[in-house]
């Protein structure tokens, strides 16, 4: 049996960010097993831009951010294994994958699950109805569209509005289908405010909250869906149903982490969030091996995913090297209006950022989190969502007997939000604007609480813009497809004209990330690898 | 097209069929509406090997289910078919539920079923654990098995021994001459000398087509919830409740698949249409508040999907008279074989309703016996079920062996291959999940399914728009994106 240091399942940005962690830190050896033909999970896909505002402080599409991380491929001590499936984690951190050349088993001296996660399912949500043709998880569209060059209808209904299924709403809509509305049975959208602004409101596709499928048409191919409002408790108001006639039923309806091989090793889980049970190491209760990214919980911003995952390496390396901390941990609860808190526990003395979530949709609250009654951290919020991971880092701790207890308190009566058609979607905090347009004929852009709220505002009324992002053919390469962006964001009334456009072009193989496509009417870049075949 | 005999419908009867018929050198042709066989009610129950005990001494459903579960094991062996006797309870809450437990041992005794017994909460609770009940009736002899191979082994066993199978041929117009029929089915005419009527949900129809209108199907839907792989010590056999009177089925009971998955189904409740496939939200909410009495403990976020059969009775809603099977040489058509209202428990007599359509025709055509018939069949090896050594060396041999496709059901590229290469000649994405189980796990698809798409059209040249789940026009794409 082979032996190496640090495996890590996955190499998606939880993986990428690990591997690369970890040979920061030292690792003799790193094995990234990764089940698709290349790196990058998801992101692959994802061509869209809007990745790593935080981390690289620019909007990259999904290959571009996979593209900061690859460098750590080439490093002599790490080894990428593609088209390998882990198949069995055992207790002794055994794993067990097959790949086209065999069956193998590695023993690892800490093992990083970076597994992901997967999308909840029609079967999942209990929809009734038939079963025909054209119902997808919007990542099934999303791959379908942008990877296996295949289209999938005319006119879709997209129930659910998570991050994914706004995202293949503007997606589909520039390449030519119509989307007739989302639905989302909260009385809130699941995705972030930018999503909505950019990829609803852009195109003038309705959202209707509150609203949900509760029958699907159609024997052969998907014929119509019947939606329903539902009341307070979610249940189906029988004299609101209407029938909105469609070919494709697109579910964007939750992320499950994907955690079949630590579950079939006998990892505890944790039920709120589908993710193991870690401590403050992100150490599960198997010794020496670590959770991090989707597969721990959902994340909705691929930023916060590679940090995690680097915590989660740097502990693994430490527990390698048999000089994993000792550190008492010091329990973490959490009061009802948190949906979870994680990790569920901290080592003493070591600084650390909690990631919580909450139950409701709230406005100027704050999180608390106390020890004892002492308030040891918090985070004031003029708008929190249970779509938005808040993270708080705390100070380095003192060994004792408390617990820490994270709650919520609402701090001034909750107003309601000022009636905006336009909410800043440069941060979270999700401003409501209020353009005035002064005597002099002057823009002034009101309720914004920085400068960079007042310029998103101006543009927008003004000139409005937005990177392009789609597809073009490629001759000759690995892929059938290539991701390319506009290299400067365009005029958002260009959009539709620009993708039909670019709908004829081919590019030839090998592309690398930045090649200059070959288009007249605007200059676009590749924005994702393609090898020669 | 010219055929001793033709079976009209490919389910688990007709195919049982022309499995038998396979051994003799007369020509059999299968004519089938759907794409694949298995796509009916045959693929659409609780997947059980019936003991016998539920239906009324003296029928033709008892006989016949009573010698089906006997001769089932070895069948399932010869098929390669996945087959589990596992025993099964019937479990009962009250002193009434007591006395309708020993009448049905007692029925189940006239009806020759063996080893029935009456067993108490603590004998209970040792084998079910999650399951409060106060009594029980153990039927040690039922069995669950893989009604899906088991209809595609048969069929594809019966076209190894020469019998043609044609898909997609729906049967529209039967011309009756001189005591030979000529049918016509997917715009093409083909001619027989006897005539079998299996077509299921369909056989009134069938049958009055070919002149013998005495029958009717009164079509009964059953709704089912598909959960996930549970823990083995959840729940290890089917448990059914004591069964109600006046209502048209089993009742809802709590079924593991042989795969690890659990059954909670069906519903029992008369429709118009015969495809009446959709699930319903009112039904599926009674399903899971049903199952919760039987098994408190289930939690509901296992599921991961819901699906819908639908029973051919011969009797309508609230009848007082016992829908049997007929099993017939039609008294008004000569030549025409009829097997009508084959409900529940048709998919364990399937074998033995067979053997009496055989029968039938071997008293009127007499042929030889052919001596090249294989009995036995092998299906599509399952990679996940093999030992690590078994494993490795089929991925030496083939290397598609260690590319896996479906990761919930660890499914490899081989296999699916194989799969969408069958000898029947489907090529639907659901004849695929059908046979090799991908697309069928928790995930819905949701990861290989893209991958199964990319090597139809990749690797076998299929242009996106030609690709079909499984009928003819419920083409999933429209085309290529550019």
């Amino acid at each position: 049996m082979e032996n190496c240091d640090i495996v890590i399942i996955g190499a998606g940005p939880a993986g990428l960010a690990a591997a690369g962690e970890a040979v920061r830190r030292g690792a003799k050896s790193v094995l990234l097993l990764e089940r698709n033909p290349e790196a990058g999970g998801i992101l692959n896909q994802c061509i869209h831009d809007g990745f790593g505002v935080e981390r690289f402080k620019r909007a990259l599409t999904g290959p571009e951010y996979v593209e900061r991380f690859l460098p750590v491929l080439d490093e002599p001590n790490v080894t990428l294994k593609t088209s390998a499936m882990a198949l069995k984690l055992g207790p002794d951190r055994t794993v067990q994958y097959a790949d086209r050349s065999g069956l193998h088993t590695v023993r690892a001296s800490a093992v990083v699950l970076a597994t992901g996660c997967r999308e909840r399912t029609r079967g999942a949500i209990g929809v009734a109805g038939t079963r025909p043709a054209g119902i997808y998880t919007a990542g099934v569209v999303q791959r379908l569209v942008n990877v296996e060059n295949v289209m999938v209808g005319k006119r879709a209904v997209i129930l659910g509005s998570g991050d994914i299924g706004l995202i293949m709403a503007r997606r589909l809509t520039l390449e030519g289908m119509e989307i007739a509305c989302v639905l989302e049975k909260l009385p809130y959208c699941s995705g972030l405010a930018r999503n909505v602004r950019q990829c609803l409101i852009d195109y003038g596709i309705p959202l209707h909250l509150s609203t949900t499928v509760t029958d699907i048409l159609g024997d052969d191919h998907l014929e119509a869906v019947v939606a329903s409002e539902v009341d307070e408790r979610g249940v189906p108001k029988p004299e609101t149903q209407r029938t909105i006639p469609c070919d494709t039923l697109i579910l964007s309806v939750g992320l499950i982490p994907e955690n079949e091989l630590a579950r079939a090793c006998g990892i505890a889980m944790d039920p709120v969030t589908g993710g193991a049970l870690v401590d403050g190491r992100l150490m599960t209760n198997a010794p020496g091996v670590f959770s991090c990214g989707n597969g721990l919980h959902v994340h909705d911003i691929v930023d916060m995913v590679s940090e995690e995952a680097e915590n989660a390496a740097r502990n693994a390396v430490a527990f390698a090297e048999g000089g994993a901390s000792r550190a008492e941990q010091i329990p973490v609860a959490f009061e009802n209006a948190v949906r979870y808190a994680l990790p569920r526990s901290v080592p003493a003395q070591t600084p650390l950022t909690l990631s919580l979530r909450v139950r409701s949709p709230g406005r100027m609250q704050t999180v608390l989190v106390r020890r004892g009654e002492a308030v040891i951290a918090q985070k004031s919020l003029r708008r929190l969502s249970p779509a938005e991971m808040i993270r708080i880092p705390l100070p380095p701790l003192p060994e004792g007997a408390e617990n820490l207890t994270v709650s919520l308190r609402q701090d001034e009566p909750e107003a309601k939000a000022a009636e905006s058609e336009l909410v800043c979607t440069v941060c979270p905090n999700g401003c409501a604007l209020l353009p005035v347009r002064n005597a002099d004929g002057t823009l002034e852009i009101r309720g914004a609480l920085c400068k960079r709220g007042v310029a998103f505002g101006t543009s927008e009324l003004t000139d409005p813009r937005r990177t392009l992002t789609t597809t073009v053919r490629v001759r000759g390469g690995v892929k059938k497809l290539a991701a390319v962006r506009s290299a400067e964001p365009v005029r958002k009334a260009d959009l539709k004209r620009l993708v039909r456009g670019l709908r004829p072009v081919t590019a030839d193989a090998p592309v690398h990330c930045g090649d200059a496509i070959a288009f007249d009417e605007a200059r676009i870049v590749a924005s994702g690898r393609v090898p020669r075949a | 097209m010219k055929y001793d005999i033709v079976i009209i419908g490919g389910g688990a009867v007709g195919s049982a069929a022309a499995y038998l018929m396979s051994r003799y050198d007369w020509s059999v042709a299968v004519l089938e509406k759907e794409l694949d066989v298995a796509m009916g009610t045959t693929g659409r129950n609780s997947a059980v090997v019936h003991a016998g005990f539920n239906n009324r001494p003296g029928s033709l459903m008892a006989k016949l289910c009573v010698a089906g579960n006997r001769g089932f094991e070895a069948a399932a062996k010869a098929l390669d078919v996945p087959y589990r006797k596992t025993g099964k309870l019937i479990v009962g809450f009250t002193d009434d539920d007591r006395a309708i437990l020993e009448d049905l041992i007692a029925a189940g005794e006239r009806n020759g079923c063996e080893g029935l017994r009456l067993i108490g909460a603590d004998e209970i609770a040792s084998m079910e654990p999650n399951v409060p009940a106060r009594w029980a009736m153990l039927s040690p002899n039922t069995a669950i098995i893989n009604p899906f191979l088991y209809n595609i082994h048969l069929a594809e066993a019966a076209a190894q021994n020469g019998v043609t199978y044609l898909l997609g041929r729906e049967v529209t117009a039967i011309e009756q001459t001189g005591g030979s029929f000529r049918l016509t089915a997917g715009g093409e005419t083909i001619e027989c000398g006897l005539l079998v009527n299996a077509a299921g949900l369909f056989a009134d129809k069938i049958g009055a087509m070919a002149g013998d209108g005495r029958y009717t199907i009164y079509p009964c839907r059953g709704e089912y919830y598909l959960l996930d792989k549970i823990p083995g010590d959840l729940l290890r056999r089917p448990v059914y409740p004591v069964p109600r009177p006046g209502v048209g089925g089993l009742g809802v009971h709590l079924t593991p698949t042989i795969d690890g998955n659990l059954l909670i189904g069906p519903s029992a409740e008369y429709v118009e249409k015969r495809e009446a496939l959709a699930t319903t939200a009112d039904m599926l909410g009674r399903l899971a508040a049903e199952a919760r009495e039987l098994l408190p403990a289930l939690d509901m976020r296992l599921v991961i999907g819901a699906y819908a059969g639908v029973r051919a009775k011969l009797v309508p809603k609230g009848a007082a008279n016992y829908g049997d099977f007929v099993i017939e040489e039609s008294p008004a058509v000569p030549n025409l074989i009829q097997l009508v209202g084959i409900e529940s428990p048709g998919l364990t007599a399937s074998l033995p309703i067979a053997r009496m359509v055989e029968e039938m025709a071997v008293r009127r055509l007499r042929p030889s016996a052919k001596p090249d018939w294989k009995a036995e069949y092998r299906g599509i090896e399952r990679f996940c079920d093999l030992p690590d050594e078994e494993k490795a060396k089929r991925i030496a041999r083939n290397p598609e062996y260690g590319d896996i496709v479906c990761r919930c059901e660890t499914v490899t590229k081989a296999e699916v291959r194989q799969a969408y290469e069958n000898p029947l000649g489907a090529h639907g994405i659901v004849s695929i999940k059908n046979r090799v189980r991908a697309t069928m796990g928790r995930c819905n698809g949701g990861y290989c399914f893209t991958r199964i798409v990319d090597m139809l059209c990749s690797e076998y040249g299929l242009p996106p728009e030609d690709i079909t789940l499984k009928h003819r026009d419920d083409h999933p794409f429209t085309g290529a994106v550019k």
